[in-house]
């Protein structure tokens, strides 16, 4: 039947998901590190497989291409860095990622807002080990901190000043591994990083790489799109139908 | 549909967390030691719709379809840097200049720490908080005692009546904790130590732990940057907006979908 009436539907289908996403960059735009996905849309042509376009008509293949939500992928671009004073509290420039020893192994961090555990070691707000290049956790002891842009930290104390450690940054060559954990994490699942040439800023926490404008803007394109759709939809459902069932069989 | 919703609520409440904190940051900038806390917030689980690396219509996906389902609050970090010194000249007022903490016993027996130093002596002469909580080690200070003097080592001496030379009174005392961070506020200015923050190691002024020196006639502020929390407070405004924006679009799209029925 009307294959536009499931052209349609899809769009508007793909667009509430999108609408999903958008709300969730919004949501976080306060989170600490956080990386905001973008969507991707991507054409199926019904009732076959994708190599299928050559042999398909044109008319064909545009009556029965539909849209749908292809996916997202994580925009890993750099967030704005906020001044905290505190001075266990790191940001990266660049790109790259902590490393943290969690229960589940180790998962990759952009929120560098870190803290000295009871017995000296360095780690998240939720207790778990940063870790250094060598997949080590990092032992402070007390005195006063420096970490340097390369991520080495030392402790000046009445014994002097020495380095205690280096907190390690890596990065991917091909990063769409990464799945979002929640709790500002990110999952590689098992690949193996490289490291990373990032530059670390102390006393500093980066934002959210998502800002206001682009996530408003994105709503305001779902929204009219949707619109588009439903109006789409309701020609087919209202309009075509009525006629078929209605007014054709009214010719006398 | 409902997702949309479900996030943009979790970033309201976040935002409501978050001014929360602001407000008791602003509503302590005058209160003496205090500390200001702010808000970390974290990402929630994600729904994976289409996991990323499955294998679709023979070829391998490069990105997976996740949908993050909104924002929490995780904690909120107290903020240790030092905060400015205001001069009292009063004798029995001490600021801390480095990391350590004073020592109070509590009523029930446990040790408070804090970092408001604006201290008095009771009808005993015992060196005690506003709140009447003595300090520990107790120092007491005679009163017939003049000249009371407290160096920045912490060692108390004063002139007692009849004698030339001053006498020494007692030594002050400062803790510290391997994460500050950790320590649970209890109000009254007052922290206490928890397992987050580690026993407390107690050493006297300017020592080998890194305790800082106490300076006499000071008490030192609260470290709240009133200018840093205005703009937390506008942002946590404009975000609390745009979550709410998200809300009323997720409706409209929801009516307009319940409007394809006639």
């Amino acid at each position: 039947m009307d294959s536009g009436l499931y052209a349609a539907y899809t769009g508007l289908l793909a667009r509430t998901q999108a609408l999903d996403t958008a709300a969730n960059n919004l949501a976080n735009a306060g989170t600490s590190g956080f990386r905001a996905q973008r969507d991707y849309f991507s054409g199926v042509l019904a009732g076959g497989l994708d190599q299928d376009t050559e042999t398909a008509s044109q008319v064909g293949q545009s009556i029965n291409g539909f849209g749908v939500l292809g996916g997202n992928r994580l925009d890993l671009g750099q967030g704005e860095l906020q001044a905290t004073g505190n001075p266990l509290d790191l940001a990266l420039e660049g790109q790259g990622f902590f490393a943290i020893q969690t229960a589940n192994g180790t998962r990759y961090t952009r929120d560098g807002a870190f803290s000295r555990s009871s017995t000296g070691v360095l780690q998240t707000s939720r207790g778990e080990p940063v870790l250094d290049a060598n997949q080590k956790s990092i032992t402070i002891p007390t005195g006063t901190i420096r970490v340097s842009p390369d991520g080495s930290v030392s402790v000046s104390n009445v014994d002097g000043s020495i380095i205690v450690g280096k907190v390690g940054t890596f990065d991917f060559t091909d990063e769409s591994v990464l799945t979002a954990e929640g709790a500002n994490r990110f999952s590689a699942n098992g690949t193996k990083p490289v490291a990373a040439n990032a530059l670390v800023e102390q006393g500093s926490v980066e934002g959210a790489n998502e800002d206001a404008v682009h996530g408003t803007m994105q709503l305001v394109l779902v929204q009219r799109q949707a619109e588009m759709m439903q109006k789409a939809l309701s020609v087919f459902n209202n309009d075509f139908d009525k006629t078929a069932s209605e007014d054709l069989p009214r010719v006398t | 549909m409902i997702r949309a919703l479900y996030t943009a609520a979790s970033g309201m409440s976040a935002q409501q967390t978050n001014l929360d904190t602001v407000a008791n940051n602003l509503a302590n900038s005058a209160t003496a030691g205090f500390r200001q806390r702010q808000v970390q917030f974290e990402d929630m689980i994600y729904q994976n719709l289409i996991t990323p690396g499955s294998a679709q219509t023979q070829q391998t996906l490069s990105a997976g379809l996740q949908v993050g389902l909104g924002t929490k609050t995780s904690a909120s970090e107290v903020i240790m840097t030092q905060g400015d010194f205001n001069q009292t000249n009063n004798p029995l007022d001490l600021a801390i200049q480095g990391s350590g903490f004073f020592q109070v016993s509590l009523p029930n027996g446990t040790i408070g720490y804090t970092r408001a130093g604006n201290f008095q002596t009771n009808s005993q002469g015992t060196l005690e908080t506003s709140d009447g909580n003595p300090i520990v080690p107790a120092i007491t200070i005679p009163s017939n005692a003049s000249n009371i003097t407290i160096s920045q080592y912490g060692v108390v001496t004063g002139t007692l009546p009849g004698q030339t030379n001053a006498a020494q009174l007692g030594t002050m005392q400062l803790a510290t904790f391997a994460n500050p961070g950790g320590l649970s506020s209890i109000g009254s200015n007052l922290l206490q130590q928890t397992a987050a923050s580690g026993n407390p190691i107690t050493d006297t002024p300017g020592g080998t732990s890194g305790m800082g020196t106490l300076q006499q006639g000071y008490v030192e502020n609260s470290n709240v940057d009133v200018v840093a929390e205005f703009v937390q407070m506008i942002l946590a405004q404009r975000a609390y907006e745009s979550n709410s924006k998200v809300i009323h679009v997720a409706d409209d799209m929801y009516s307009q979908i319940n409007g394809l029925i006639r």
